[in-house]
């Protein structure tokens, strides 16, 4: 469970990030966060595992504050949350193998971790993610060798690999094209449902948010506007959202149906 | 489909013999130059009260400085201005896209690289002998070294220039040297500028060396403080040039930065009209000033007869020579050489690797942290191995050990800026992940960095190998070992079919070197 208790985020330049944000996250929802650039969607994902720092509030994880966790236990708690970037943030001339198995590092000593000695189990384990995400066989290329939807499937194996109880994804999809997008978004889909993983995406496509969400949270210039089930998020929800109508690039579009 | 087979992990034995081959190649280095960890903590206490007893610097002597000061200065723009009056015509002829006819940019290629491969102290060591000892050896020195590196230069830019002007001016129907004038030049004069503002800073190093082999200059007077011992003294001529060496620099990289981006905004005509006027007359005012200021008298009467000499020896060289039962001879020498350069570089490898991440803006929080190392590392840099390969000598006596010091130290300037800049490139992305993963520092970097900049690292560390081996083959010429001691013996002792063949092995195997490490580099990248 993640819980989001009056969070604020305001710049070192007066810029408004987030603004008193209240919020809960029960285990194994599919969460999806709409909202134009600039809307602080990124920032209120980032704030979860403290990739951004929030100014004000704390942030809740299992009941534990992550704002206030520091050193070795903010580590411990980072491992628990698995990351997924726009850009894959993959180490391109390593092996695939090794890029999934660099998410085990929390769970070793650091001296351990310099020699790069993993044991057979996470070994397995890696292998074993790659194969949800199919692309077993790729173990062994090097990351740039991949397609781009490859490549994101192997950090979502690094998450897997990870064991992460949360998986949050910030844009994974928008450097991709509607194709790969749609199989990206199935494996996540897939994993929440058949791991129960908690599963926080940013996306701005809006037919994909209402496709693959449970849940659809709204961002207006760092405020809450809407929280609620895919199925009462209307065209008229989007257009407050967004403060305008929706305009057809926020729309994937029929591909790959 | 492949998959099955795909999924198998390749075997990692060329890592392995790679690894092997580089431990041996240490192994045997460390024999051969004596340099030892052992003999490498000995010789720390030696090196630190070497410094004590530099510091503080006789400051007073500043006014025995300025006037040899002022003669490295005037040396290097003679030098420099008589070695562009002839390197870019040679680019011109160089350059395919220019010279149409092979049998013209063939040959000019050719010298161009042959003036390349000889160092700036040994051009300093051979006038020495032929005119005398002296600032004109040292300026005829110069205009060799400076038109290698400059022809280099200006050949590369013209031959990357864009074709379409040159077709057009064909198309007007121009001959040779108006297409020349008002195809090529235009294109190419801000680089040429620039290249010529770049080897005068290079120039002005070298020149402030020259003296150690007799060739004037601020260098000689270095030697005579050193051999009285004045390590004061020593320090201050070191840290006046250096300050002349900086401000120099500074102001020249300013210009061309200028030069090669622009100004802000379109330059008015008229505003880069007055520049190029002003340009000319600060150009001309430096040439009287070092015409009317150097000695240039110290031509002896026997240069001809001398000059026939090294001719006639060069061309006979000393086949004897290469190999010699009793030892000391070239290829023993060479191999100590290698051995230096070989030896310098891993220290200097190992060594800079703090330093680069000290100093790579994007591995500290604040600007602050990062500026003071790239300080540190260019205040290195900016002493030349030469100097620092002196001070060594006098700190751990002469020999190989000291040219591996004055190698490594001097390296870790360069290598680490070079390494500061890889780091700097490279992807935020991984690093950002792994942070999110919950890695620590270390793991940050064993697992987001160390993956990403180690082939650069490998690269950059080559390249050194290549330069760090030309430097290698000079530092034997001031008592620091390997092929340069034979070399200047035998310069002194005028036995030029022995020059010519050390010669000889100089070049074939800095050429082996350039060709298996250029090869490897691609390789890498």
């Amino acid at each position: 469970m993640i819980q989001f208790q009056n969070v604020s985020k305001v710049y070192p330049n007066g810029t408004i990030g987030l603004k008193n944000i209240n919020l809960t996250i029960k285990p194994g929802e599919f969460v999806v966060i709409v909202g134009l650039s600039g809307a602080g969607k990124s920032t209120l994902l980032r704030s979860i595992n403290r990739l951004h720092e929030i100014t004000d509030g704390h942030i809740l994880i299992d009941g534990k504050s992550i704002t206030a966790a520091k050193g070795k236990e903010l580590l411990r708690m980072r491992r628990d949350i698995g990351m997924i970037f726009q850009s894959f943030n993959l180490v391109k001339r390593s092996s695939v193998l090794r890029n999934v198995l660099s998410g085990r590092v929390g769970y070793h000593s650091t001296l351990r971790m310099l020699l790069g000695m993993f044991p057979q189990h996470d070994v397995d384990l890696a292998l074993k993610a790659l194969e949800r995400v199919n692309i077993r066989e790729k173990a062994f290329s090097r990351a740039d060798e991949l397609s781009g939807g490859q490549q994101q499937r192997v950090s979502i194996a690094r998450a897997l690999a990870q064991e992460a109880k949360i998986i949050l994804a910030d844009e994974p999809v928008a450097s991709l094209d509607p194709l790969t997008t749609r199989q990206v978004m199935d494996d996540l889909k897939r994993i929440n449902q058949e791991l129960g993983i908690t599963t926080i995406v940013n996306l701005h496509f809006i037919d994909l948010a209402r496709e693959y969400a449970t849940r659809i949270i709204g961002l207006r210039a760092g405020e809450l506007v809407y929280d609620g089930p895919v199925a009462e998020a209307t065209d008229e929800v989007f257009g407050q959202i967004y403060g305008r109508a929706i305009k057809q690039d926020e729309l994937l579009g029929g591909a790959g149906h | 489909m492949k998959s099955a087979t795909a999924a198998v992990r390749p075997p990692r034995t060329k890592l392995y013999v790679t690894v092997l081959i580089l431990l041996a190649f240490l192994i045997g280095s460390a024999v051969q130059t004596d340099a030892t960890v052992p003999e490498l903590i000995r010789g720390i206490p030696e090196i630190a009260r070497f410094i004590a007893e530099m510091f503080p610097p006789d400051w007073a002597f500043f006014q025995k400085i300025w006037k040899p000061m002022a003669e490295t200065l005037q040396m290097s723009i003679l030098g420099t201005l008589i070695g562009a009056l002839f390197a870019y015509p040679l680019a011109l002829l160089a350059a395919r896209n220019v010279t149409k006819t092979p049998w013209l940019s063939v040959p000019a290629r050719l010298i161009m690289n042959l003036c390349r491969t000889i160092p700036d102290l040994l051009y300093a060591a051979l006038f020495a002998i032929i005119v005398g000892f002296g600032p004109t050896a040292g300026t005829l020195a110069l205009v060799f070294f400076t038109f290698g590196i400059l022809s280099k230069l200006a050949y590369e830019s013209t031959e990357a220039i864009d074709p379409g002007p040159l077709e057009a001016m064909t198309a007007v129907g121009a001959n040779k040297l108006k297409w020349i004038r008002f195809g090529v030049l235009p294109q190419v004069a801000p680089t040429y500028l620039a290249h010529l503002l770049y080897t005068f800073e290079i120039s002005i190093r070298a020149s402030s060396i020259l003296g150690l082999v007799g060739a004037g200059g601020i260098g000689l007077l270095l030697k005579n403080t050193l051999d009285l011992f004045r390590y004061d003294q020593a320090c201050s001529i070191v840290i006046y040039t250096l300050i002349v060496v900086i401000i120099i620099e500074t102001v020249s990289t300013r210009f061309r930065t200028y030069l090669l981006k622009g100004g802000k905004g379109p330059a008015s005509p008229a505003r880069s009209r007055m520049f190029t006027i002003l340009g000319i007359a600060v150009t001309l005012a430096l040439l009287v000033w070092s015409l009317l200021g150097l000695k240039l008298t110290g031509f002896q009467p026997t240069w001809w007869q001398f000059t026939k000499a090294m001719f006639k020896g060069l061309f006979h060289p000393d086949w004897g020579y290469v190999y010699l039962p009793e030892g000391e001879d070239l290829l023993r020498n060479l191999l100590l050489t290698l051995s230096i350069s070989y030896l310098g570089n891993i220290v200097s490898a190992i060594v800079c690797l703090p330093f680069a991440f000290w100093a790579a803006a994007n591995m500290s929080r604040s600007r602050l942290v990062s500026g003071s190392g790239k300080l540190a590392l260019s205040l290195v840099r900016t002493i030349p191995e030469v100097i620092m390969a002196i001070i060594f000598i006098k700190a751990v006596g002469p020999g190989p050990y000291a040219g591996v010091l004055a190698l490594g130290l001097h390296s870790v300037g360069m290598l680490g800026k070079l390494y500061a800049e890889a780091i700097e490139n490279m992807d935020m992305g991984p690093v950002e992940a792994m942070t999110a993963v919950g890695a620590n520092r270390w793991k940050i970097l064993a697992f987001a960095v160390v993956p990403q900049v180690i082939p650069e690292f490998l690269s950059y560390a080559l390249y050194r190998f290549e330069i760090n081996l030309r430097s290698a083959t000079l530092l034997g010429m001031i008592g620091a070992g390997g092929i340069g001691t034979p070399l200047i013996f035998a310069i002194n002792g005028r036995s030029w079919p022995r020059v010519g063949i050390i010669l000889i092995g100089i070049v074939v195997t800095v050429s082996l070197i350039d060709y298996i490490s250029g090869t490897l580099r691609k390789k890498i990248v």
